[in-house]
């Protein structure tokens, strides 16, 4: 099988690499582009948003130069967690939101693959326990990718830390996302099924010399739209 | 499945109208690497697809002419799948999508030797006994023969009798093939064993130029397709037929109005 391999290997080398004038064989020319196309239309329906910034010359330079690296996964959709580490890595783009962007991307991706429990709407109780679902996801980016003008001007946006909550959407089978604070994302994360919120909360007003009841007002409508949301439960 | 059973590929395109309608293929193919992960708005559809209608899978990433070694971890994977969902059928491709651990979602010719051959069957085998379930292998449409030692029916005959696998003859390839490559469509399908046969599939081509036509699922079959599955039907072949499409796909009722122009033919 030595010379049946090194024919494929020479096979795949000639339709991953950039057509090239001085050996020009339109049958190795189908399967370049064959190869190409496959790749460029799951990179668009993985990263509409990134593609849409960049020119289609970036991205053709970046799938021939991914192609060259090789992408392992036999599952299509999780080839564009291969190709966001390689851009990230490779990185050749004037985008300091780069990182963030594609990986916002692609654990929307993600998360429109995963297979979600169906909860039962539960009534909200301070005096309950509630835990977070591990369901959702918490990422930190250091550009706002969440913000629904990011696009317009993403340059235009200055970089800071955002936290933002990435849940699933019954009603409508969605992913949703949502800023929330640093101190909401402690308050989540701290979250027992043994203590009641009541009980959390007052913890934490003590903790940071705040007013339960102004703590209380804040927290309240903010833990109850999590609870109908099935975030925490 | 029964004589002249008709199927229809599964698409996400019009999944979820399917139900909207009293048009029922009698069985419907899947690729099983675009369900063994789902969209979550495909899920409930899909289950109940799955739990109604008689399903086969179809895959396209066990590239089973790979000298390298097969991913047991995704064969694992899939299995789970095929039991989980009761698919009892599951066929693939005479030929390899990746090598080296690259992999390029596309069906690229195999080399045509002895040696190929022999060790197509090995591969058969382990798959075969990782999934618990004997399968098929679909004769390929090619662009480009990197190497043959043999013609490709004495090719497709010898893995096919050799490996105990079925073939899941392509007839919408054995056209493009011979537009392609010059030879009578006809001629070929006399050298295939039909006894071997699996199920069958159909599907539309793209004409690029006078000298190329492509394999894109991507069109209404062809009338010379059709004709080409008369002359199978009229050697005595009662095998299932699948019409395929995986471009451009137009809404259910416009790709059942096709189906049933396939079971007009094929009945």
């Amino acid at each position: 099988m030595k010379k049946e391999q090194t024919i494929q290997q020479k096979f795949i080398r000639s339709i991953t690499t950039p057509k090239n004038a001085s050996e020009e064989n339109p049958q190795i020319d189908v399967y370049r582009e064959l190869v190409y196309y496959r790749f460029l239309e799951v990179f668009e329906k993985a990263y509409p948003r990134f593609v849409k910034m960049i020119s289609s010359e970036q991205l053709s330079s970046l799938i021939y130069d991914f192609l060259a690296v090789g992408a392992a996964t036999p599952i299509l959709w999780q080839v564009s967690g291969e190709f966001q580490e390689f851009v990230v890595k490779n990185n050749t783009l004037k985008m300091p939101f780069l990182a963030d962007l594609l990986a916002f991307e692609f654990l929307e991706v993600q998360m429109y693959m995963r297979k979600y429990s169906t909860q039962e709407s539960q009534d909200f109780s301070l005096d309950t326990g509630y835990t977070l679902s591990d369901e959702i996801e918490i990422r930190h980016f250091s550009h706002p990718i969440h913000h629904p003008e990011f696009d317009k001007n993403p340059f235009s946006f200055e970089a800071g830390d955002f936290r933002v909550l990435f849940f699933y959407n019954e009603k409508n089978e969605e992913i949703l996302c949502e800023e929330i604070s640093p101190f909401v994302e402690d308050f989540l994360l701290a979250l027992d099924v043994d203590t009641p919120l009541l009980t959390r909360i007052e913890q934490v007003a003590s903790e940071y010399e705040i007013q339960m009841q102004e703590l209380l007002e804040i927290l309240s409508p903010i833990l109850e739209s999590f609870c109908e949301r099935g975030i925490i439960f | 499945m029964q004589k002249y059973s008709c199927g229809l590929g599964l698409r996400t395109e019009f999944l979820h109208e399917i139900y909207a309608t009293e048009l029922k293929p009698s069985w419907f193919e899947i690729t099983p690497e675009n369900w063994m992960h789902m969209n979550i708005k495909h899920r409930k559809t899909f289950e109940r697809l799955v739990s109604d209608f008689e399903i086969v899978a179809h895959g396209l990433s066990l590239s089973i002419g790979s000298n390298t070694p097969l991913d047991t971890n995704f064969l694992k994977n899939l299995k789970t799948f095929l039991d989980d969902y009761e698919i009892e059928y599951y066929s693939e491709h005479l030929s390899f999508c990746s090598l080296d651990n690259k992999q390029m979602y596309e069906l690229l010719p195999l080399p045509m030797s002895e040696k190929m051959v022999t060790y197509l069957c090995e591969r058969v085998d382990a798959v075969q006994n990782i999934l618990g379930r004997s399968i098929a292998l679909e004769n390929a449409s090619y662009y480009y023969v990197p190497y043959a030692e043999m013609e490709e029916t004495e090719f497709i005959n010898e893995v096919i009798e050799r490996s105990g696998a079925k073939l899941l003859l392509d007839v919408n390839n054995v056209f493009v093939n011979s537009h392609n490559h010059k030879f009578d469509p006809k001629e070929f399908l006399n050298k295939i064993n039909y006894d071997n046969i699996a199920y069958m599939h159909i599907a539309g081509h793209m004409e690029v130029s006078d000298e190329l036509f492509v394999d894109t699922h991507g069109e209404d079959v062809k009338d010379e397709v059709w004709d080409l599955l008369e002359y199978v039907k009229n050697a005595g072949v009662t095998k299932p037929l699948l019409l395929e499409r995986d471009n451009d796909v137009p809404n259910y009722e416009k790709m059942m109005h096709e189906y049933k122009h396939m079971q007009k033919i094929y009945s």
